[in-house]
């Protein structure tokens, strides 16, 4: 009995460790970042930037390139990055990659679509990282600048993407399967963040910028690449970005908006405010054969700055104020969706996906040639801001200086 | 030969090992993406109509207590007739187990262990389950009561970790009933009303050893119904973390929803939970059907089935790699074959011809015996 | 007794997996049996075959011991 309870141990041992499918820890390399470039021969160059890991030990640091990069070229992706190691000597883990670079011209010329099936497909990446379209220089120069607080360039990029969209909002938010999503569904368009680089990238790889206070090589934020199925057609700035995501889910943002319309250019006089809650509707309706779209949007906000001389202690200013308020994001806005109609005819913000919940017999009837639909669409943007509170002032000391008109 | 062992289990293992016999392979495969976003409107109807299937069969086991589905088709068809039609019975519960066992072995191959041969996976859980049924029906009574509160809880908690890591947006499930019901009653009849829920014949086997049989109806309808709440649940989860379009798109849907939880940035990558879930779920259901085949063997052959666990689960392992060359080929059968030709006939086909003979058969006994009594 | 139902549960399922498989294909009957038992060069089928024809043993065995213990009986 003891002998076959032994054997059944051993046997045990063998068959239920798993042992086809582990790898020690001191045989993987974590990749935190790869780019994408048109191939010179092949399809494809791809540049995978995966963790030094002595870097990161918190005895002995030791000194050197916080990342490494690979470069190689080929047909597809799991080609390439199964390849990757004639010259990497650990096992790629891509389940943390913290961020895809994509140059505009594959995105341009090929589309997307052929490598992002080969992300969705495999088990190792997870839906967690941002799609970034790079503007001007190589995707590969991105994976290679160093930052000094981070360290590891994609790290960088993808915490600062979440700290603008809490703070002021400048990334749509999307991520892998939404970005699919979006590329097959009839009523919405894709977009993905953009960025640049600021300064020299050459300059920017070398570890040794870390100990420069101005950073010598930056990546930057630089607002949204519109596209149309899976192709790349334009982009939209910055501030476009922050309107754009306002119609869908914004966290929070700040705002100046002029005291007066018709002030002097010399020196403009602006208020402050800060959304700190933010809800949007979007309706579409059929009015005969005109479709309508409308954006209806509530927010909460505070006021941070104030340079008029206005006294906000009386319920009237904040009255006032809302009503300014209301008016600038109300054309904000509408100049966003108009500047997409016009430019790119693509439906980015779901106004037909919204049609397809609300009048779904009319949807089926329009999606398929929605981005014409979208584009000939007559918007309505209504705005309603709350202004709740001013900071730790009631009264701005400003009101209490002399009147400009007094000087005069 | 030895006598044969009379093995009983409680109502509340009976009702557990139903419970995750329900959710194990609809976790894997996921059901109704064919009805997008209204799938969990044809999951409703489906429960309600399974749990009137399952009460038909409690109704027909009522007739004959104490007997197993395989002594009712003996009584009712006659010796040779019996055991020609039991073992196609027999037939069947196997041919599900082991499509059971590959559904399974898809999931951990192509998401978590992807270079151990498919080979392996399936003997060594094929294994677990003939030793489970080796020790016998207590043992795995006891089993499933032992793992029930994780599995559970485990269900429960991945629905709240979506809906709190803000991927859960009640907007997917818009348009409610787009294109009205004809599509949902469509996918219903046949394929979702057999394969969580018309599979529960199964059970006709295992029904007569639960203590109190008497209770045995009400218990197995209610459990059908807070399984079939628990698969909404599941469903609602995938529709709205995953959207219709990329439900339709994912192989395991539930898999995929759980990989979107990141819950304060701290809680992520809990997707080993639902593998767990559907571990389990997947040895109850892999081990039921087993069970079913191997009583039958006992009453055709008339060999205790204890002496052919062993021998028969190996055929299992090898038919799991045999069934089907691939993954779509496995899928095609499962929607195109399996429920028409095999669910449909053996479900519902066979006990509803076979209702009227047993309670007509029932009833001549019962003359006979009063008539035995009276002289 | 054990071993023919090993035999016949075997060659049934076989069977069974050959008619679905001309369903599905829309080939012929020999050819689905002879993909069937035909090994694919590469996969680890061996494994399974080896497990199949354990159980196959073991099931001989089982008829031995019980003839054994039947026979023990009945002196």
């Amino acid at each position: 009995m003891k002998k076959r309870l032994l054997l059944l141990l051993c046997a045990a041992t063998v068959i239920l460790t798993g042992c086809w499918d582990s790898i020690e820890l001191n045989d993987i390399a974590i990749v935190t970042g790869m780019a994408i470039d048109p191939g010179k021969d092949k399809k494809y160059q791809l540049t995978v930037g995966y963790v030094n890991p002595a870097q990161y030990s918190k005895q002995n640091p030791a000194q050197g390139a916080p990342v490494s990069i690979m470069t190689l070229e080929g047909n597809s992706l799991p080609e390439i990055s199964a390849k990757m190691n004639v010259g990497v000597s650990r096992r790629l883990i891509f389940s943390h990659t913290r961020a895809l670079y994509i140059n505009e011209t594959v995105a341009k010329d090929n589309g997307v679509s052929h490598f992002l099936d080969s992300l969705e497909r495999s088990p190792q990446f997870r839906n967690d990282f941002n799609i970034l379209i790079t503007k001007n220089h190589t995707a590969r120069d991105f994976a290679m600048i160093n930052d000094p607080v981070e360290r590891v360039p994609s790290l960088k990029v993808q915490k600062s993407i979440k700290t603008l969209l809490k703070s002021w909002g400048g990334d749509p938010r999307v991520r892998l399967t939404d970005f699919i999503d979006a590329i097959i569904a009839e009523g919405r368009s894709p977009v993905a963040s953009t960025v640049v680089i600021e300064g020299d990238p050459k300059k920017g790889q070398n570890a040794e910028s870390n100990m420069e206070v101005k950073a010598p090589a930056k990546i930057m934020l630089d607002g949204l690449a519109v596209f149309k199925k899976d192709k790349l057609i334009g982009y939209l700035s910055l501030d476009d970005t922050r309107n754009y995501l306002w119609t869908q889910k914004l966290e929070s943002t700040m705002i100046s908006i002029p005291c007066e319309e018709d002030q002097d250019d010399e020196n403009p006089l602006y208020f402050d405010i800060v959304i700190t809650n933010n809800k949007s509707e979007m309706r579409t309706e059929y009015k005969g054969n005109q479709p309508q779209l409308k954006v209806n949007i509530f927010s909460e906000a505070s006021i941070n700055s104030m340079q008029c001389q206005k006294d906000l202690s009386k319920i009237a200013t904040f009255t006032e104020l809302e009503k300014k308020s209301d008016k600038q994001i109300k054309n904000m806005i509408t100049e966003t969706i108009e500047k997409v109609q016009k430019d790119y005819g693509v439906d980015i913000f779901g106004f037909g996906e919204a049609l397809n919940r609300q009048h779904y017999k009319k949807a089926k009837k329009v999606l398929p040639y929605w981005n014409e639909e979208f584009a000939r669409a007559d918007v309505e943007v209504d705005v309603r801001i709350a202004l709740r509170r001013s900071g730790t002032r009631s009264k701005s000391f400003i009101s209490d200086l002399p009147k400009k008109d007094a000087e005069d | 030969m030895s006598k044969k062992l009379v093995e009983n289990i409680s109502l509340w293992q009976l009702a557990v090992l139903m419970f995750t016999f329900e959710i194990g392979s609809v976790a894997v495969v996921g059901v109704g993406t064919d009805t997008k976003q209204d799938a969990w409107i044809a999951v409703g109807v489906a429960t309600v109509l399974g749990a009137g299937l399952v009460w038909f069969y409690v109704y027909l086991l009522q007739q004959l207590p104490g007997r197993n589905l395989f002594e009712m088709i003996t009584f009712c068809f006659g010796k040779w007739l019996g055991k020609i039609i039991g073992l196609l019975y027999v037939y069947y519960f196997l041919y599900i187990s082991a499509r059971v066992l590959r559904d399974f072995c898809e999931l951990i191959t192509s998401v978590i262990f992807e270079s151990t041969p498919i080979e392996v996976i399936s003997i060594t859980m094929v294994g677990i389950c003939a030793y489970m049924l080796y020790l016998g029906l207590e043992v795995f009574g006891r089993t499933g009561e032992v793992f029930i509160p994780y599995v559970f809880t485990f269900i429960i908690l991945i629905g709240l970790a979506i809906l709190f890591s803000g991927e859960f947006e009640l907007k997917n499930l818009l348009p409610i009933l787009g294109d009205g019901f004809g599509p949902i009653l469509k996918h219903v009849f046949p394929r979702l009303l057999t394969f969580p829920f018309g599979e529960l014949v199964t059970f006709m086997v295992i029904i007569p050893y639960v203590s109190h049989f008497a209770k045995a109806a009400k218990v197995s309808v209610f459990t059908v119904l807070v399984s079939g709440f628990i698969i909404i649940y599941g469903t609602l989860i995938e529709i709205a973390s995953l959207g219709a379009r990329q439900m339709e798109r994912t192989v395991f849907p539930l898999l995929s929803a759980a990989r979107e939880i990141s819950l304060l940035e701290f809680i992520e990558r809990v997707d080993l939970i639902i593998v767990f879930v559907v571990m389990f779920g997947i040895i109850t259901k892999v081990s039921v059907f087993l069970y079913g085949g191997l009583k039958g063997l006992e009453h055709i052959m008339n060999v205790p089935y204890r002496y052919m666990v062993f021998p028969i689960s190996m055929i299992i392992g090898y038919i799991a790699i045999q069934i089907s060359a691939n993954n779509a080929e496995h899928i095609e059968e499962g929607i195109r074959f399996i429920p028409l030709y095999m669910h449909i006939p053996f479900q519902i086909i066979f006990p509803i011809l076979m209702a009227p003979l047993l309670i007509w058969k029932v009833k001549k006994q019962k003359r006979r015996s009063d008539a035995n009594g009276s002289r | 007794m054990v071993t023919f139902t090993f035999s016949v549960i075997f060659a049934g399922l076989l069977l069974m997996i050959a008619l679905i498989d001309m369903f599905i294909w829309q080939q012929s009957f020999y050819q689905c049996i002879s993909k069937l038992f035909a090994l694919d060069q590469g996969a680890n089928e061996g494994y399974v075959i080896a497990t199949a024809a354990a159980g196959f043993i073991y099931s001989i065995a089982m008829d031995y011991r019980i003839r054994k213990n039947k026979r023990s009986q009945q002196s």
